[in-house]
């Protein structure tokens, strides 16, 4: 799932952490970039852009904290890793429940680091995948009618034809009509496969 | 008394006879030769200084004509020259250039050179001697003498009589220091003397001259009789002109009569017509002021005018002799002109005479019977003069100082004059006919019983022309110091004793004050709270008080051999050094500065320092007087002061260390990250290999610095925990506790936690870094206070003990009553980094481990039995280690 257009951002205001870490993601064959302050960061991101943040929690100006919450306010949901000093502990759990991935004190073991860089960029793929999934089906679904979708629907629901004729007030017939119009909109080759779709549809 | 009576009165006797004879032999020779065509003598009278009313009667006679009805032409020569040098009357005497001259106690030390004269006439029955002080002078009596600066010319006539006076007092004249003495009273009055010898007859004038009021102390108030001015002249010219000599004599007391009964008249004419040779401002003033002084000198009409006592001539030779100006004995029979002798001799003469007028003719029998009523009535006369001298004598016994008891061989007395009433305080008739006993307490009363008889068996002599001081025995008891003289006589084949008995309790307690003032003064230097010493002016230790002696720790024989510098601070002994330069050169007459002393036991003693010198009898500097205030404390204190802030820094860096410990391992934290991430970055690149060198030296570069910055952060934690190097010092640990309760309250300003000790009291001294060993106390109390946090205030409760724990060992346990501690960090709480707390780094147990371990002593805790964990630290007492060195 990983593409070769992920960026690994490394958001530290140490010079030494941020240019080791990036070589070090580079060692992996990882993109990075390095950017020293949260403001900097902001400035240069584009949101299409795939990848993940390393972030230090402490740092003059914005803080690691401040940027998540940022972040989260724009709907970005680019995963973060915070990296953190000693006693900063609470900060990470604060970080933590506001949904960020990870968090690493520092000093970490580098294994640790990029199993979790890594990870996060695989969720970021995912997640990205994901969303364009959801982009396409939902196209097709405006294509359907609202009797097609309803037909539909009950049919991922596992109803009988007969059971949805009854409901619906129609023939049998009508309501394979509906399933076959349907699943030609929606370009399921199989019922299992528009199944999938309308949970994909309501879950994600 | 006898023997003084009877010698005084057989000498006034013999001047009354002296007078008779002469009168008499003028008489017959006036009958017998008849005077027309009698021839004037020519003869000299040598002075002892300038023409003044000393000599008042000498130029009486002259202008009353009694030399020249004398048959005499008397050249009255003053003793200073045209050429303004001073004659000697002794001098001019002894070579014949002078017949008579005018002198006092010089004519004994004249005597004692060789010289050979004869005091033929005392005019001054007392010494003119005095000693003058300034105004402002505290000179009461001789011993003040002793701390005064007395101008002296030693052994000179006034000095003899000062000695003589502070030997009737006790004193050695030695032990009053001369300081030089000149003509004049200048050198009084500026201060350069306290003290100055003088005549009364002339000093107090020249003082009042200068409207200033002289306080003066004669000898003859002290029981020194000398004789003032006196007539003399050479034993052979008297022996060979004894008639002549007389009738000089007899006119010039006339002279002095006439004189005494005519001070005015006399002063103004010696003022007016006398050439001066050291001339006067206000000669006639000048003159009438001695006429006073010079007419109480001659006691008259108490005392016949010229009445020579040999007894008297006699101690004044005596006085001499102590002083070391004359030696031998003193012949009074050539010594003193004796009339008496004369007068028999003429007697004889004349009788022969008369043998032969009367077997020559009858004409003369009328002469003779003449002669014979006037021999009579003549006889008459003395007898009369003799019984006035008798009262006249008696008067002046009986109003003698000294008490005067004349016992027989039994010891009875026989009389007693006024004195000897006063000083035994028994009326005369109490004590003539009793046993001279009962004025002598025991044990010396049965003693004197056996002096007596011994004296009389052995002839040897035990107080008899000897004097000294024995015990009196008063009417009422009291038993007091007096001093006793016996002479003895044989009065009509009877032997007798005369006692002069002087009381000396007035002289014990002077003595005895003087004795108590030098006590007073040793003492309170010795206990005096400020450390005295005195040295020698190159500073070598002559002696030092019991308070500088503690001050530096020596003994007061170790400083006595030293010298100030030995015990003086190196970089300190050139301030006083040129202070003590200062000081001798004059340039000041104090000296106040800060000296460092070196303690006996090596530690350093700041001191104030104040300087002085005293000075001898010519003026130079003789001893330093160092005084030292011990200032030790002061200033320890204030460094203590200053110790204690740097303390209260440190504690303020230590209670900031919860704070920045988080950005301090966040520092340490930085370069650890990128050196980690740098060392995997590399192992990858070169594992992959998709670099090239120029990258990993970069980055090991990187590493590097790294490195050096981590290294970097832990100097600076490091600087900032330590506190400099570790002084090992004994200390109190109870004091420490003190102190550390004191920062912890400091510390914890807001919290009102009871802190309880304990503290065992004779603790041994702990050898430690004190600052070390509070830091760790101070961990442990706070510690104590953060376990009891969830408790209410009112039952936060700390408790710190201190107990001796085995023979050598202190221990100090800090006790909380908090939750207790859980099996995991009882298992943890001494490892660094373990901390139960949100804001702390885990350090504090830690460290306190390792500084307590590095003072050979332990940490450990219990459980207490109710609740809570009690802290212990024990420490090693420095007490053998301290021995050791020593």
């Amino acid at each position: 799932m990983l593409s070769s257009n992920q960026i690994v951002y490394i958001v530290d205001d140490d010079d030494a952490v941020r240019k080791s870490l990036c070589l070090l993601m580079k060692s992996v064959g990882l993109l990075a970039q390095g950017l020293a302050s949260a403001q900097e960061f902001l400035e240069a991101y584009d949101r299409a852009q795939p990848g993940c943040l390393v972030l230090d929690i402490r740092m003059p100006g914005m803080s690691g904290l401040e940027l998540q919450d940022r972040l989260v306010a724009e709907r970005i949901e680019l995963p973060i890793i915070f990296i953190t000093g000693h006693g900063d502990v609470p900060m990470a759990v604060q970080a933590l429940h506001k949904g960020a991935m990870e968090f690493l004190e520092k000093p970490f073991r580098d294994q640790d680091l990029i199993d979790r860089v890594q990870f996060a960029l695989q969720r970021d793929a995912e997640q990205r995948h994901a969303a364009s999934l959801r982009e396409i089906l939902e196209a097709k679904l405006v294509t359907l009618t609202p009797r097609e979708r309803e037909v539909m629907e009950r049919v991922a629901d596992g109803q009988a034809n007969k059971a949805i004729a009854i409901d619906l007030d129609m023939s049998s017939r009508t309501v394979e009509i509906h399933r076959a119009r349907a699943m030609e909109k929606m370009g399921a080759r199989s019922l299992a496969e528009l199944v999938r779709m309308v949970v994909d549809i309501n879950h994600v | 008394m006898l023997v003084v009576l009877r010698s005084s009165s057989s000498l006034a006797t013999g001047r009354c006879r002296l007078r008779l004879g002469v009168r008499l032999v003028a008489g017959v020779l006036l009958v017998i030769w008849a005077m027309p065509g009698l021839a004037q003598e020519r003869i000299a009278l040598q002075l002892r200084w300038d023409h003044q009313f000393q000599f008042a009667g000498y130029y009486a006679a002259q202008w009353q004509g009694y030399y020249r009805q004398s048959g005499l032409d008397v050249d009255i020569r003053s003793a200073i020259t045209a050429s303004g040098t001073i004659r000697s009357a002794i001098q001019e005497v002894s070579e014949g250039s002078a017949e008579f001259g005018i002198g006092a106690a010089d004519i004994l030390v004249a005597r004692h050179d060789g010289h050979d004269l004869t005091v033929l006439a005392s005019i001054f029955q007392t010494s003119a001697a005095m000693l003058f002080a300034r105004p402002g002078v505290k000179f009461k009596n001789p011993a003040d003498l002793l701390t005064l600066r007395v101008a002296r010319r030693v052994n000179d006539l006034i000095d003899v009589e000062v000695q003589a006076m502070l030997r009737s007092e006790g004193i050695d004249p030695s032990a009053v220091k001369p300081f030089p003495h000149q003509a004049g009273i200048e050198h009084l009055l500026s201060k350069q003397v306290d003290v100055i010898p003088g005549y009364s007859i002339s000093i107090p004038f020249l003082a009042d001259r200068h409207g200033v009021i002289l306080t003066g102390l004669r000898p003859a108030a002290y029981g020194v009789d000398f004789y003032g001015d006196s007539l003399f002249a050479s034993a052979d010219f008297v022996n060979s002109n004894p008639e002549l000599t007389a009738r000089f004599v007899d006119a010039s007391l006339r002279g002095w009569e006439y004189a005494l009964a005519h001070p005015e008249e006399i002063a103004a004419r010696i003022a007016k017509t006398l050439p001066r040779g050291r001339p006067l401002k206000d000669p006639l003033e000048f003159n009438l002021y001695q006429a006073n002084g010079v007419k109480a000198l001659t006691m008259h009409p108490l005392i016949d005018l010229g009445h020579v006592n040999p007894d008297r001539w006699r101690r004044m030779h005596d006085s001499l002799a102590q002083a070391g100006v004359v030696s031998g004995s003193l012949d009074l029979s050539r010594f003193i002109f004796d009339p008496v002798g004369d007068v028999m001799r003429s007697r004889q003469q004349l009788r022969q005479v008369l043998i032969g007028v009367v077997a020559g003719g009858m004409l003369l029998l009328f002469a003779i019977a003449g002669w014979v009523w006037l021999l009579r009535r003549n006889v008459l006369t003395a007898t009369k003069a003799l019984q006035h001298n008798e009262t006249r004598l008696r008067a002046i016994v009986d109003t003698a100082v000294e008490g005067i008891i004349t016992i027989d061989e039994q010891g009875t007395v026989e009389s007693t004059n006024a004195a000897a009433e006063k000083i035994f305080g028994y009326a005369s008739h109490e004590m003539v006919g009793q046993s001279v006993n009962m004025l002598i307490p025991s044990p010396y009363r049965e003693e004197h019983d056996g002096y007596l008889t011994n004296y009389l068996e052995t002839g040897i002599r035990k107080i008899i022309g000897i004097g000294r001081e024995v015990q009196g025995l008063r009417k009422d008891g009291t038993i007091f110091p007096l001093e006793l003289s016996v002479a003895e006589m044989t009065v009509e084949g009877k032997r007798q004793f005369t006692g002069l008995v002087r009381d000396v309790t007035e002289r014990h307690a002077l003595q005895q004050e003087l004795r108590a003032r030098q006590e007073t003064l040793t003492l309170t230097i010795e206990n005096a709270p400020v450390g005295i010493v005195t040295t020698t002016l190159d500073g070598r230790i002559i002696s030092a008080n019991q308070a500088f002696c503690s001050i530096v720790g020596f003994s007061q024989a170790e400083l006595e051999a030293s010298l100030i510098r030995n015990i003086t601070y190196p970089s300190d002994i050139r301030d006083g050094v040129s202070g003590m330069r200062d000081l001798i050169e004059g340039r000041q007459t104090s000296i106040n500065l800060r000296q460092r002393y070196i303690h006996k036991d090596g530690s350093t003693i700041f001191a104030q320092v104040y300087l002085a010198l005293t000075h001898d009898a010519a003026g130079s500097p003789s001893t330093c007087i160092l005084q030292a205030v011990d200032r030790t404390q002061e200033i320890n204190r204030v460094q203590e002061l200053r110790q204690h802030r740097e303390r209260m820094a440190h504690v303020d860096r230590l209670s900031t260390m919860g704070e920045m410990a988080a950005g301090i391992a966040h520092e340490i934290n930085q370069p650890l990250a990128a050196i980690s991430a740098y060392a995997q970055a590399c192992q990858r690149l070169i594992q992959s290999g998709r670099t090239n060198a120029g990258e990993l030296q970069d980055a090991l570069q990187d590493v590097g610095a790294q490195v050096e910055r981590a290294g970097e952060v832990i100097r600076r934690l490091r600087g900032m925990v330590k506190k400099g190097a570790g002084q090992r010092v004994l200390t109190d640990i109870n004091e420490l506790v003190t102190e550390t309760i004191a920062l912890a309250r400091l510390d914890r300003r807001e919290q009102e936690i009871q802190i309880h000790t304990e503290l065992e009291s004779d603790l041994p001294s702990v050898e430690v870094d004190a600052i070390q060993i509070q830091q760790v106390l101070l961990n442990l109390v706070r510690n104590a206070m953060d376990a009891m946090q969830d408790l209410p205030v009112a039952e936060q409760r700390v408790t710190i003990r201190t107990s001796r724990r085995g023979p050598d060992d202190v221990e100090v346990a800090v006790a909380d009553c908090g939750a207790g501690l859980s099996g995991e960090v009882e298992k943890n709480i001494f490892r660094p980094f373990f901390t139960t707390k949100n804001t702390g780094m885990g350090m504090g147990l830690s460290i306190s481990q390792s500084i307590v371990n590095n003072h050979g002593g332990r940490i450990w805790f219990t459980g207490n039995r109710d609740q809570g964990t009690t802290f212990h630290v024990s420490i090693p007492s420095g007490i053998m280690d301290i021995y050791a060195v020593e």
